[in-house]
């Protein structure tokens, strides 16, 4: 029954041949699970991935692929299969049936509804008899259930064909194993590490030889002040060193003129451009009109673009020199210009585009005579490669901003493979591993993950099928943490002005899984103790209370008791100098 | 599981007749088996095996002595046909609206029960 039930499994997957192979899912300290379904997600600095793997598919996938390419054995076999999985969920949807009319009471079933129920059980079943009716084994064994079979329902009788049918289809799956493994075709899983600059492989069980990394558990409550803290609250440092942890923003204003430099790849363009003025030039024709207003539209199309690359060059400069960040408030409103300047420029690619679209819909090329053709076709590929360049323009520039706000983004296709990876064939796949990111080395929130299932053919230099998963660490879990800032007290009783002061707190963190969430806002509730002078008498002054953070605890604010000179006080904070620009909140692009 | 087996009476034909057309005007789905040989019966006792629960239409019936009922065998619709004469059927088997839909016939061998399956199937099947 086990193994019918895992065969009507099969059948409900059978049509998602394509489909993942791996389902992963998150353990983290506090016991919670949590299944990572996306491509890219954020998962907590101290948990276990469990990873499943659905072999049924990835066999899927390799059957589909030998048969698109040409094997006939194969594509033999999977027709087979198929027809044999459809007859099995028609039988079962029968018996089915025909099981809520006999639960009804057959007595008082109109018999009309019986006679079809009856039918449909018995056309299904006879259709697999028919199907197998010159297959000594299929019938033997049939013939062996039947004399076994001690009385039961009429559908115990039909589940007999059922079974039967179940053991046809794994013994063609099996002969589908064996032309699998004659192919050569293989399976493969491997993870890597990202963090502290390095990429590294990570051992998953079963999966390769390599040893398992070393044990570090990341300290996820920081109830001490840093050096880096106890500095920043002496310095008093400025607002943008102080903010950016990460150091990826810097990395990417500082990639900004290489991306705009080698993305459109100018002078490519500007060589097939003056070739095409050329081929104009020296046409022969007789049809001079159209000659000379082809000429002048494809000139008009080379000086939009001198004047596209001046516009590119203007960016490099701008970006190079600093102008472009010194003009922001913030690094989001820089990495928001920036995306304006790129879409400035993709959008003038697209207007160069529509005009060569234009001019090549609008020229009559029959006048023009021989010699045209390639012309034509030299219009053609100009035009592809624009809109290529301007795809991957954006695509690259929303990629770096992307790496900034969500952390670290590699590029997973290159990642190498050790050789200490396992090449497995099919049966051999474990059906499961876990990735234990304890396991991983010293890490720290913003590091990467990736996880990689690969289906090889033979020597071929590239796998047939890739599926790719991408997990950014953080802090999700709640957690404390204790910080120190200058703070502004107001007594409650008092009509004095604000006393400065410093202040550590100890913030309580919400559980968030959200990346931009603990990167900007990053709520925090909690205690403070702090250190006033209400009575100015340059004693500092004991004092206590509750606190309220957001925007990454730069700002704090709450409610204490200055237990010196007996008075409550509001406050509040901030770890940067009074700004003379706006404070810009998390904006994605 | 009692017995879902009617063996019609000898040496009473009106009885015989009157049993067997009180069968055929119920709701069954029935394989009706001919003669007294070995053959007969114990094809009768297996097909009885596969006639599953009391409440189900599946029945069998016997008739030992064919002469008792043959008019009224004749009278089920068989529109194929698919008995072309009597005294050479060893089994037919009879849908729920009361139509021959399949027959095994003598030839001395015992039916198998993959082929008594598969006559219970065609009856049900009703085409």
């Amino acid at each position: 029954m086990k193994k019918f039930i895992s065969l009507l499994m099969l059948i409900a997957s059978a049509h998602a041949l394509h489909g993942q192979f791996l389902t992963l899912t998150e353990s983290d300290e506090s016991g919670k699970k949590r299944t990572l379904t996306e491509q890219r997600q954020t998962i907590d600095i101290n948990s276990k991935i469990s990873i499943d793997i659905d072999r049924n598919k990835i066999t899927d996938a390799f059957s589909q692929q030998l048969a698109h390419n040409g094997s006939a054995a194969i594509d033999t076999l999977l027709k087979t299969l198929n027809l044999y999985k459809t007859y099995l969920e028609k039988l079962s949807q029968e018996i089915q049936n025909y099981q809520d009319l006999y639960n009804e009471g057959l007595a008082s079933v109109d018999v009309a509804r019986l006679d079809q129920a009856l039918k449909a059980r018995a056309a299904a079943g006879l259709d697999i008899a028919e199907l197998f009716s010159n297959n000594e084994r299929f019938n033997q064994r049939w013939e062996e259930e039947l004399t076994r079979f001690s009385g039961g329902t009429t559908n115990d009788q039909y589940r007999i064909i059922l079974r039967l049918l179940s053991e046809e289809i794994e013994l063609l799956q099996g002969d589908l194993q064996t032309k699998l493994k004659e192919a050569g075709v293989y399976f493969q899983l491997a993870a890597w590490f990202t963090g502290n600059g390095n990429t590294t492989p990570v051992h998953l069980d079963g999966f390769d030889d390599l040893p398992p990394g070393e044990y570090y558990h990341f300290e996820r409550n920081k109830l001490y002040l840093t050096q880096a803290q106890l500095d920043e609250f002496k310095g008093l440092q400025s607002f943008f060193e102080g903010m950016d942890r990460s150091q990826f923003f810097d990395k990417i204003i500082d990639a900004i003129p290489g991306m705009l430099n080698n993305v459109i790849n100018e002078d490519s363009i500007q060589a097939q451009l003056n070739r095409l003025i050329s081929s104009i030039t020296n046409l022969t024709t007789t049809a001079q009109a159209e000659k000379t207003k082809v000429l002048e539209q494809a000139k008009q199309i080379a000086d939009g673009f001198k004047l596209l690359t001046l516009d590119i060059k203007n960016d490099i400069a701008k970006y190079s020199s600093g102008t472009g960040t010194s003009n922001a408030s913030s690094k989001m409103e820089l990495l928001q210009n920036f995306m304006t300047d790129v879409n400035q420029v993709k959008s003038q690619i697209q207007t160069l585009q529509d005009e060569m679209k234009t001019l090549v819909s609008g020229i009559d090329f029959q006048t023009l005579g021989a010699g045209v053709n390639s012309i034509k076709t030299d219009f053609n590929s100009l035009q592809s490669l624009l809109k290529r360049q301007a795809t991957d323009l954006v695509e690259r520039a929303t990629e770096g901003i992307q790496i900034a706000i969500y952390g670290r983004k590699i590029n997973t296709a290159a990642l190498e493979i050790s050789n200490q990876v396992l090449k497995l064939q099919l049966d051999n796949i474990p059906a499961n591993s876990v990735l234990d990111v304890n396991y991983v080395g010293k890490r720290e929130p913003g590091d990467l993950l990736v996880l990689k299932a690969m289906l090889w053919k033979g020597d071929e230099k590239n796998p047939i099928a890739v599926e790719t998963r991408e997990f950014v660490v953080m802090n999700a879990l709640p957690h404390l943490e204790m910080g120190i800032l200058y703070a502004f007290a107001k007594p409650v009783t008092s009509n004095s002005n604000f006393k400065g002061g410093p202040l550590v707190s100890l913030l309580y963190k919400f559980k968030s899984h959200s990346m931009p969430y603990r990167n900007f806002l990053d709520f925090g509730i909690g205690i403070h103790a702090a250190s006033f002078d209400f009575n100015n008498d340059d004693t500092p002054e004991f004092a206590g209370g509750i606190v309220a953070s957001f925007l990454k605890d730069y700002v704090q604010f709450g409610w204490g008791f200055n237990f010196n000179s007996n008075r409550g006080y509001n406050f509040v904070g901030i770890r940067i100098p009074i700004p003379t620009s706006p404070i810009s909140l998390a904006k994605l692009p | 599981m009692p017995t879902k087996l009617i063996t019609l009476p000898t040496g009473n034909p009106a009885q015989a007749q009157a049993l067997l057309t009180q069968t055929l005007q119920e709701n069954k789905v029935l394989l009706i088996v001919i003669g007294s040989t070995n053959i007969a019966v114990n094809t009768a006792d297996r097909a009885a095996r596969f006639a599953g629960a009391p409440d189900e239409a599946r029945w069998v019936v016997r008739a030992p002595v064919i002469e008792d009922v043959i008019t009224i065998l004749k009278t089920i619709k068989d529109p194929t046909p698919l008995v072309l004469d009597w005294d050479d059927t060893l089994l037919i088997a009879v849908s729920i609206t009361d139509v021959i839909r399949d027959m095994i016939d003598q030839d001395g061998t015992l039916p198998t029960l993959v082929r008594l399956q598969t006559a219970w199937m065609k009856a049900e099947n009703n085409q």
